[in-house]
């Protein structure tokens, strides 16, 4: 057993050393090197291929410089023309589908004239029964009193919210909380933002917006929904989405209210004719 | 003087021409002029250290933006590009500062 050789002594900052040489030493060793070999040579300071080498390193550099500062510009800006266009696409799609419906509801109503005259004054009962069923079915625009529940986000300060701060935002289960809430209190026919629900409508969450049939729509969320003007806001106190609405307030600060009305009228929906499906043992 | 007028001329070639950099090379740009910097800052310190060297200073501008451009490439293989760069133009910054505030000792004796 020997006793073990002395270590010299650790400097205290042994472990830093990265750190410690990166900061003290920022110069390439290699000049004090070539400098060094230069001096103990004798050679001349430079030479004629070396002040061409570093003139050619220096208009690398120029270029490099001027490339880099002028590709991330053009990219700012393309970004930007992009941004532009996609923008103006959604508002020239979205108004040829307001075009569209405007069209659809308009056939519609030509549709219903047509049906009533074919059916003419004798059919009486047939025509009536016909009109429930549009009616029931969210096919023909509908009037009468009833309710509507107005749901908005939370008042912010700044004009432009940061993102990810949707606690007070409304999202599409607020929406179909109340909507089933209605729907359970004996509402017999919604409309959100003037969007008529029917059988075949989805209410859908998309990024930051909640589509209803497949339309975004922007606060504030108007439910209307048409029903016995004496029994439905009694009914509708009393189911979830009544205590679901004061929780809304009471936690998040989205500002709700529920008024009655005399009298709302809602569209008729664009899209509830079906294709492929067929009344069981009927024919198509 | 005639680096500086090829500098010069290196930014007037690149301003002109605005030559179309291929998509695939763009990541590389920042890494690449936070490298060159470097290496130019660490150029002018030896200047006026007296130690100035032509091959030095060359290999040192190339092997620093070779190298640069090897870790971005790297660390995008491996998937943390991003952190890569950071850790290459944190040393690097650093680098750069020390220079800078060397030279400045220089030139103002302050």
């Amino acid at each position: 057993m020997t006793a073990p050789a002395p270590t010299p002594a650790r400097r205290p900052d042994a472990s830093m050393t990265l750190l410690t040489e990166m900061l003290e030493r920022p110069l390439d060793p290699g000049y004090a090197a070539a400098s060094a070999r230069r001096a103990a040579a004798g050679g001349p300071r430079s030479t004629p291929v070396g002040s061409t080498l570093v003139a050619v390193t220096a208009i690398l550099l120029g270029l490099l410089f001027a490339v880099s500062a002028t590709t991330v510009r053009r990219g700012e800006a393309s970004a930007g023309t992009v941004r532009k266009d996609l923008i103006s696409q959604i508002e020239s799609r979205r108004a040829v589908v307001d075009e569209r419906s405007a069209a659809i509801r308009d056939r519609q109503t030509e549709i219903t004239r047509l049906e009533s005259n074919a059916l003419g004054a004798t059919e009486n009962g047939l025509r009536q029964e016909l009109q429930a069923l549009a009616a029931a079915t969210g096919n023909v625009a509908v009037e009468g009193p009833g309710l509507l529940v107005t749901l908005n986000d939370k008042p912010t300060d700044d004009a432009t919210p940061t993102a990810g701060d949707d606690q007070g935002k409304v999202l599409s289960r607020d929406l179909f909380i109340v909507v089933n809430s209605l729907w359970q209190s004996g509402a017999e026919a919604i409309a959100i933002n003037g969007q008529r629900l029917t059988v075949r409508s989805p209410i859908r969450f998309a990024g930051e917006a909640i589509l209803v049939n497949f339309r975004p729509l922007s606060p504030p969320y108007v439910i209307s929904a048409i029903g016995d003007p004496a029994a439905l806001p009694a009914a509708f106190a009393e189911t979830v989405g009544g205590a679901y609405l004061k929780s809304l307030t009471d936690n998040f600060g989205i500002v709700t209210s529920v008024d009655g009305a005399d009298h709302i009228s809602l569209p008729g929906a664009t899209r509830v004719t079906v294709d492929k499906a067929v009344v069981q043992g009927g024919t198509k | 003087m005639i680096p500086a007028l090829g500098l010069l001329a290196g930014i007037l070639i690149g301003v002109v021409l605005q030559p179309d950099v291929p998509i695939w090379l763009q990541p590389y740009l920042p890494i690449a002029v936070i490298a060159a910097l470097d290496a130019v800052f660490g150029g002018v310190r030896a200047v006026l250290d007296g130690i100035f060297d032509d091959k030095v200073f060359v290999i040192s501008f190339l092997s620093n933006v070779i190298v640069a451009a090897l870790i971005v490439y790297l660390g995008d293989q491996l998937g943390v590009g991003a952190q890569l760069s950071t850790g290459v133009v944190v040393v690097l910054g650093v680098r750069i500062f020390s220079n800078v505030a060397s030279i400045r000792r220089h030139l103002f004796h302050a």
